[in-house]
């Protein structure tokens, strides 16, 4: 009887739960949304993300490399400014050539031991005026990271080489892989006896379609503007490209993509939060805010998201691990908001400060963020190998059919000095480039020179 | 005795306010091989450092450095006339202080001046540009390379 009883209480309570639980999701959360379709919710089913996530896991590769391996800037040396040619990753031939390169680089780097030479910085500069291929890179990398992202004997590199932010591949006479610490004033040489006939192919191509068709290039060492004479107060890191003329690049049309509730939700699942059960609640200025045990995200009506978590756990991610964290959210939150612009890692990141940062490349060019609340796209903060937060400013660009054409070199440079103060005695570029600057304000952007100044020196 | 001493204040007045007027002459649109100019620090070539370089291009980028506000002309000798033409335009060097010029190597021996011209006074630089085969070149640094390792 008494177990009856007890039965019956239980049923009571499991209906009266079920038209409670069934009325809160019926009048608090909306069960049909405005802008609902059944169609394409159907990507949001739990099959649909276990797909999405196998797939993701075999391309991952692919996106870490083309997220941190990713060369700002091809550079062909022919031997001869005249033909010498730069490529960005919106050129055709940027990603077959980079391919061969990345082919060669693991023939070079694939032995347990590799015999390196330590070279002076003029025999580098040599390669550079021969027959060779220049990857400028963003940012700085150690050799560990570098040689995993790479698929690499990591083990074998790091015994030779500490850190690098420059990478050159000659093929003339013979193939040789060359990494420079040019801050340090550290260049390695790697002979490389194998063949690297296919890239010598693509550069050939390249070089053939391109003839007479492009500014002349100098290297800043070429011209001597890395070496300070007399009154001279401006100096150019040395390989800084000086382009003897402007080229037209397209017009970028910066847009914030709607975020719907099926999207906050997929955002949210990124976040490892889940939407079903973390609370949420609309902040005055229109920020929502989902706050779930140790994790809050915010993201406002401008595109601004904020993911802070005050937990730790017990996984110390390391070097590798942290970046790959960061990519993998991003690429979440892009593909959420079927975002294709791709990102690349700052010039700024820092991973003994635990920061890392990315910017959207549109048009093939780096999207320069100058907001008030961001200067990347994405910055994310590590502490003890546990991320802390992440920022983004979601956005996508589209390009134009409009090109313009940015200032001269020289000009763009003056113009950039002519900014700072009379009083000036020396400044330092550390990096100039074509890239289109944003503000977070919406609408059209052009492509202009950015450049970054490594330190100014005032007197009186 | 006071007279001649306000007449030659505004004598040595007049000469020093004429004096850079004259030194600063503006250089035509073609001038002597012979041309100097009248001062020497102006302009400072970077590029070709000891004012010779050879090259098997067919261009040749000239880097120079000076003041903001110099104006700066090229021209290109021309051994039928025995005068340099104005082969490009004048241009000013900017805040950054930095200067350069993309010029054409038609012949197998090219000789140019970079005038440079401002308050201080006038400059007028030849730089030669010999034109030799990539092959010559590729002997050059192959010799150079020989020399190095004979060296070691």
């Amino acid at each position: 009887m008494n177990k009856e009883r007890i039965k019956n209480l239980l049923l009571v309570f499991l209906i009266a739960m079920n038209f409670i639980l069934g009325s809160r999701i019926l009048f608090e959360r909306k069960l049909w949304p405005s802008g609902y379709n059944f169609f394409s919710n159907i990507s949001n089913w739990e099959i649909t993300s276990i797909y999405q996530n196998i797939k993701s896991f075999f391309d991952n590769d692919t996106i870490y490399k083309s997220r941190f391996l990713s060369p700002e800037k091809i550079v062909i040396n022919t031997g001869d400014q005249t033909t010498r040619l730069s490529l960005d990753p919106a050129d055709a031939e940027f990603n077959p050539i980079l391919e061969e390169a990345y082919i060669v680089l693991q023939k070079a780097l694939s032995d347990n031991t590799i015999p390196t030479n330590q070279i002076s910085r003029g025999e580098f500069y040599s390669a550079l005026n021969s027959s060779s291929v220049y990857l400028e890179y963003p940012a700085e990398y150690s050799a560990d990271l570098f040689a995993r992202l790479i698929g690499t004997n990591y083990e074998a590199m790091t015994k030779i080489l500490n850190t690098f932010s420059d990478v050159a591949i000659s093929y003339s006479p013979k193939t040789c892989v060359y990494f420079a610490d040019i801050e340090n004033d550290i260049f390695y040489k790697i002979n490389v006896n194998k063949s690297s006939e296919e890239l010598v192919m693509r550069l050939g191509e390249c070089i053939e379609s391109r003839q007479g068709n492009h500014p002349i290039i100098n290297y800043s060492y070429d011209l001597k503007f890395d070496q300070p004479f007399g009154a001279q107060k401006t100096t150019l890191n040395p390989l800084i490209q000086v382009y003897s003329s402007a080229e037209e690049y397209p017009t970028i049309i910066s847009k914030n993509p709607v975020l719907d509730k099926n999207i906050l939700d997929n955002i949210l699942k990124i976040f490892e939060m889940n939407p079903n059960t973390m609370s949420r609640y609309t902040q005055a200025g229109g920020t929502t805010v989902f706050v779930e045990n140790n994790a809050t995200l915010k993201i406002d009506k401008n595109g601004y998201l904020e993911y802070e978590k005050t937990a730790s756990s017990p996984e110390v991610l390391d070097e590798y691990s942290m970046l790959t964290t960061v990519a993998s959210i991003a690429d979440g939150v892009n593909r959420t908001i079927k975002n294709e612009n791709a990102m690349s890692i700052s010039k700024t990141y820092s991973l003994q400060d635990g920061t890392i940062a990315l910017d959207y490349i549109a048009g093939g060019l780096r999207v320069n963020l100058n907001s008030e609340k961001l200067s990347h796209a994405v910055e994310a903060k590590f502490e003890n190998g546990q991320l802390k937060s992440y920022r983004q400013l979601i956005r996508s660009y589209e390009t134009t059919a409009n090109k313009t054409k940015p200032f001269e070199f020289l000009e763009a440079l003056d113009i950039a000095i002519s900014e700072y103060s009379k009083s000036m005695n020396e400044i330092n570029i550390n990096k100039m480039y074509i890239g289109y600057n944003d503000d977070a304000e919406l609408g059209e952007k052009n492509a202009e020179w950015i450049v970054n100044v490594d330190n100014v020196i005032i007197g009186e | 005795m006071f007279k001649k001493l306000i007449t030659s204040i505004i004598l040595c007045a007049t000469l020093s306010s004429i004096v850079p007027c004259i030194s600063y002459a503006d250089f035509g649109n073609t001038i002597s091989l012979t041309e100097k100019g009248n001062s020497t620090n102006i302009i400072y070539i970077k590029r070709p450092e000891s004012l010779s370089a050879s090259t098997s291009d067919r261009t040749y980028t000239i880097s120079a450095v000076g003041e903001k506000g110099t104006k700066i002309k090229v021209y290109k000798y021309n051994p039928s006339t025995d005068t340099c033409t104005i082969i490009k335009n004048e241009t000013y060097i900017g805040a950054s202080g930095l200067y350069s010029v993309v010029v054409d190597l038609p012949d197998n021996s090219n000789i140019f001046m970079v005038t440079a011209e401002n308050q201080k006074g006038s400059q007028a630089v030849r730089i030669d540009i010999d034109k030799i085969k990539k092959s010559t070149i590729d002997r050059l640094k192959s010799v150079t390379v020989t020399i190095r390792n004979f060296f070691r």
